[in-house]
């Protein structure tokens, strides 16, 4: 695997608290998104991002990461997220009952759906995937991982990770099938 | 649906991702092309992927406050291990030094960036370096200028055509998606629209290098034009279309192209449109064309094949019996 010299790295391994809040404030909204993603719960997501720095700064003389920091940060949530929802199911489901009643508040405001509504709507959709389909997508998209690094760190084959991306797109789409047309016809008359 | 030898989901996916074969991206294209419903799909697809990415929760975390409960905990871990006063005072004036030396670095290497856009109207600029720009609509260009350094580096998305002006020596460097173009003293055109396979370079006046970071690509004089294909990541060499700066001055050659053509070549240009009745769509025409106003061209188009025109304020109609 591939070593990849972060300055951002070192400064943090010495205790440059400067540095490390650096990082902070560049990743936190970044990463509370992907952590809700998982969760359903925006303090709890909020909690798990704090946990985690200040799990880093803790341990950080004996940090040895081979990835980007940035994929370090991804992989660090990712997995605090996934021990929660193995450990924490209850709260999961409570988590999906808010997100139901969440839902009702969109349907009814206006016919005239904005950009950043879609963006909540796939958010939703995301969240009513099946486990697995959900962890490959949101590995791809928020991670940006190959298939190859998805299907290493999953310990799946490549085959699974297509398999499991299509789909995804497939069930978000039968999901989505009433916004889409309205919002591609909204973004064609941007673009005319 | 036609039969793929794919289920269509999947392959969309790994197109969207870029880890389709060539082949496999072909595949794709044809079915995209077989009719509208392929291509809705493949759009619906394409945005729920490229919005994923971007998902907003409804609220804004709160970065201040997250990062003041972050700090506190680091603050309680740091009293364990405190430092001596006398080296923070050290580390202290150390650290002055060295952010008072970046900042005069800074200061020194200042790197000058602009930025010129054109959304619906074609847009003319000139450079403090005199090189003169003139972007097509739906493009926009990144600028840097280094303070005392020889390069620029302008980077295009979208059509442009660049003046560069002789007696500078400062070097200018395009770069449009992967590939460079490098001047040496000249008039050229550049078309890099991200969603169009192919960049293309065509020049008018001097010479270009056109290069990608890996390939040391071609060099084109006056009258060439070099088309770059993304897909096969292969450079060749075309004849120019005449009129591809014409957005840029409004000069337009035509010889024995058909009305329809000619039509379509100012319509791209002018805000007023020409109509003509598909009688004459066919009628060839051999004329030239500086700077005009839409309505002498059109008046000149309706004298030298002998027909009609008539000026409807939105639109320009011309009208005649199909020629032989």
């Amino acid at each position: 695997m591939q070593v990849f010299p972060s300055q951002q790295l070192d400064a943090i391994r010495q205790g440059d608290e400067t540095a490390f809040e650096m990082v902070f404030r560049e990743y936190y909204q970044a990463l509370c998104r992907y952590a809700y993603t998982f969760l359903a719960d925006h303090d709890e997501a909020e909690e798990v991002v704090q946990a985690s720095f200040t799990g880093i700064w803790d341990k950080r003389t004996e940090l040895s990461i081979t990835v980007s920091l940035k994929s370090y940060l991804y992989q660090t949530i990712r997995n605090r997220c996934l021990n929660i929802i193995k450990h924490e199911k209850v709260k999961q489901e409570h988590a999906n009952h808010t997100l139901w009643v969440n839902k009702e508040g969109y349907e009814g405001t206006s016919s005239k759906i904005l950009a950043d509504e879609l963006e909540l709507k796939i958010g939703e959709a995301m969240q009513k995937l099946p486990e697995q389909c959900r962890l490959v997508f949101t590995m791809s998209r928020f991670e940006e991982l190959k298939y190859q690094e998805i299907a290493d760190q999953l310990q799946i084959s490549v085959k699974t990770v297509e398999n499991q991306i299509g789909k995804a797109l497939k069930i978000m789409r039968e999901e989505l099938s009433d916004y889409l047309p309205v919002i591609l016809l909204l973004f064609k008359g941007l673009l005319d | 649906m036609s039969k793929l030898p794919y289920d269509i989901d999947e392959l969309i996916g790994k197109y969207l991702h870029a880890e389709t074969t060539l082949q496999e991206a072909e595949w794709l294209l044809q079915w995209r092309k077989e009719n509208e419903a392929n291509e809705k799909y493949f759009n619906q697809l394409k945005t729920i992927f490229e919005r994923a990415a971007q998902v907003k929760s409804d609220r804004v975390y709160n970065t201040d406050a997250a990062w003041q409960k972050v700090a506190q905990h680091i603050d309680q871990k740091k009293t364990r291990t405190l430092f001596p006063t006398q080296f923070l005072r050290y580390a202290a004036a150390i650290s002055v030094l060295f952010i008072s030396g970046w900042l005069l670095y800074q200061q020194f290497i200042k790197v000058e960036r602009l930025n010129v856009t054109a959304e619906n109207a074609i847009v003319k600029d000139t450079l403090p370096d005199g090189t003169t720009v003139v972007l097509n609509k739906q493009s926009a260009l990144a600028i840097e200028l280094k303070r005392g350094g020889s390069k620029k580096l302008l980077k295009l998305n979208g059509e442009a055509k660049f003046i560069v002006s002789n007696e500078k020596s400062d070097e200018l460097i395009v770069q449009a998606g992967e590939t460079f173009i490098k001047d040496i003293g000249t008039v050229f055109n550049v078309k890099a629209y991200p969603e169009q396979n192919t960049i293309e370079v065509t020049v008018l006046d001097g010479e270009v290098m056109f290069y990608t970071a890996d390939q040391k690509g071609i060099t084109l004089k006056a009258g060439m034009k070099g088309l770059y294909n993304k897909n096969l990541k292969s450079f060749a060499i075309d004849k120019p279309d005449t009129n591809v700066v014409a957005y840029a001055n409004r000069n337009f050659v035509f010889e024995e192209t058909s009305l329809a053509e000619v039509v379509q070549a100012l319509n791209a240009i002018y805000e007023k449109p020409i109509k003509v009745d598909d009688a004459i769509k066919n009628c060839k025409v051999t004329v030239t064309f500086e700077g005009e106003e839409i309505e002498t061209i059109a008046e000149i188009i309706a004298e030298t094949l002998g027909l009609t025109f008539e000026d409807k304020g939105d639109s320009v109609l011309l009208k005649g019996n199909a020629c032989q």
